[in-house]
């Protein structure tokens, strides 16, 4: 076949036209709209869900009995059986804790700082921080992977056939018992990681006091602040991600492999609410 | 407005991940105390007839009521409390799967009526005997022997006196024995006014005369054609 030559190919060519240049550029923007827009509706959907949730939470008319044995239920996985994790977890803090004191600190300070030190590393940030990843890790995923399970083998049409909320069911027992669970391991993390840090202290002989003077040194660092951000860092953040958690798992596919990924964008949304979530309450409280 | 308990028209729906085929054009009235029994199609046993019924799988063409009341056109709340009112036993695996048996049957009467734990239970076992089953199963359904849970799915559906009961295959596996309890169930259900869709693959339940249909509906594909009109 004969070659055209090229001088003619481009003549033939019509001349590209500056609009034609922009047509790449605009496709790029195209998908970073598409993007943020998806990213918004995403946040918006979260938000309508979480909204929907403590408006049944407040609403006594949705805690009728079997709501009830469910919320016991998901207290009872998500929070009692949590507790040996979050003690070892609490105690090992503890104890990194006390070594690094002794190793930085026992030669220019007295022991009286080791309670502002306490509050501000374990009560402000480790604390409800740890306690949260542990919850979404062990709790968060469990639910992502029960309710995609519960979606792709019609489980959620029994619970519906027989005329129950699927929002009451499901999503608030689980999202009410992920708070419920995470404050109360935050506050046993909080008491196993100081009885670790005084124990330990006395231990490798460190300047911790009395065990007296070490309580009442800690509980005097604690400000009105640092309470409020207890509490908020240990009950928000939970309600995020059983939320994000269960529309995860409610949301998955049809079909049994579209569990894991229900799973990994539970679990991922959940620990970047958390972080976000932290850093502003920290911002709020402190800044 | 109509007096039927649940009537079809024109349904149409579409198969899901859930289903073998979807249904099309389908009507049917069913009133108070009356039977329509309907035979399944051979590979096609699970259709979305009995979700449809319940309002749970919106129809793409025609129009489902309840009691009068479209599916369409009631609020979640009132759907929910209309829900109340079917007693289903459902195709399997038709079970909450965190829940032992026993809380998986008095799971509706305990969401919906302010009755005692007692006096639900205490229903439940007697319909329990009546099903032949030893007492209430307190175990997870995935430890239990399908014919036992069939029998306790027939416990399920009769609780709390419903005004339908949507009855999908309630003998596979457990016929004949089932039979004779079933049928008490059945009729006592009838006299008192309740209206029973069946479906059934099993063609000695279909010439069964002691059933008395009130309608009988063949299964083909996934259209439904009348085969018989006492």
């Amino acid at each position: 076949m004969a070659r055209i030559p090229d001088t003619v190919v481009s003549s033939r060519t019509p001349p590209r036209h500056w609009f034609d240049k922009l047509i790449p550029r605009l496709a790029l923007l195209a998908l970073v709209g598409e993007f943020t827009l998806d990213q918004v509706r995403k946040i918006l959907q979260m938000l309508a869900i979480v909204s929907a949730v403590l408006m049944a939470a407040v609403q006594p008319s949705s805690w009728r009995r079997s709501i009830r044995s469910a919320l016991a239920r998901k207290v009872v996985s998500s929070g009692s059986d949590a507790i040996g994790i979050v003690c070892v977890l609490g105690i090992a803090l503890g104890i990194l804790l006390i070594i690094q004191y002794q190793l930085w600190l026992e030669q220019i300070v007295q022991s009286r700082f080791l309670g502002p030190i306490m509050v501000a590393v374990i009560v402000r940030e480790l604390g409800p921080l740890l306690v949260n990843l542990v919850v979404i890790a062990r709790s968060g995923s469990a639910i992502a992977a029960e309710l995609a399970l519960i979606h792709v083998s019609g489980e959620d049409r029994v619970v519906e056939g027989q005329g129950l909320d699927l929002l009451l069911y499901y999503i608030l027992p689980r999202t009410i018992g992920l708070v419920i669970s995470t404050w109360c391991l935050t506050l046993i993390f909080i008491a196993c990681s100081f009885l670790s840090v005084y124990i330990g202290g006395q231990w490798i002989d460190a300047k911790t006091g009395t065990f007296w003077d070490f309580t009442a040194d800690t509980l005097s660092a604690l400000a009105p602040p640092d309470v409020a951000n207890l509490l908020l860092k240990s009950t928000i953040p939970a309600l995020l991600s059983g939320c994000i958690c269960c529309a995860a798992g409610l949301d998955a596919g049809d079909t049994n492999a579209s569990v894991p990924r229900a799973c990994q964008i539970g679990v991922q949304r959940s620990v970047i609410a958390l972080f976000i979530v932290s850093a502003f309450i920290s911002v709020v409280a402190y800044v | 407005m109509s007096d039927a308990v649940l009537e079809f028209q024109q349904v149409a729906a579409e198969g899901g991940h859930l289903y073998d085929c979807a249904i099309w054009q389908v009507s049917l009235s069913l009133h108070r105390a009356e039977l329509a029994l309907v035979q399944l199609e051979e590979g096609h046993l699970r259709i979305p007839l009995a979700d449809v019924a319940q309002g749970l799988v919106e129809p793409v063409q025609g129009s489902v009521c309840f009691l009068g009341e479209s599916w369409s056109s009631l609020a979640l709340d009132a759907k929910l409390a209309a829900r109340a009112k079917i007693g289903r036993v459902f195709e399997e695996p038709g079970w909450i799967s965190e829940l032992d048996i026993d809380e998986n049957i008095t799971l509706s009467q305990r969401h919906h009526t302010r009755r005692t734990e007692s006096e639900i239970r205490d229903e439940a076992s007697k319909l329990a005997r009546l099903f032949s089953l030893p007492g209430l199963p307190q175990s997870r359904p995935s430890s239990v022997r399908p014919p036992d849970l069939r029998r306790a799915a027939c416990v399920r559906g009769f609780m709390g006196e419903p005004e339908l009961l949507i009855l999908e295959r309630p003998t596979a596996g457990v016929y004949p024995a089932i039979m004779p309890a079933l049928m008490a169930s059945v009729n006592k259900a009838r006299s008192r006014g309740a209206a029973i869709l069946w479906t059934t693959d099993n063609w000695d339940v279909w010439n069964d005369p002691g059933i008395k249909p009130t309608m009988r509906y063949k299964m083909t594909g996934s259209q439904m054609s009348i085969e018989e009109e006492n």
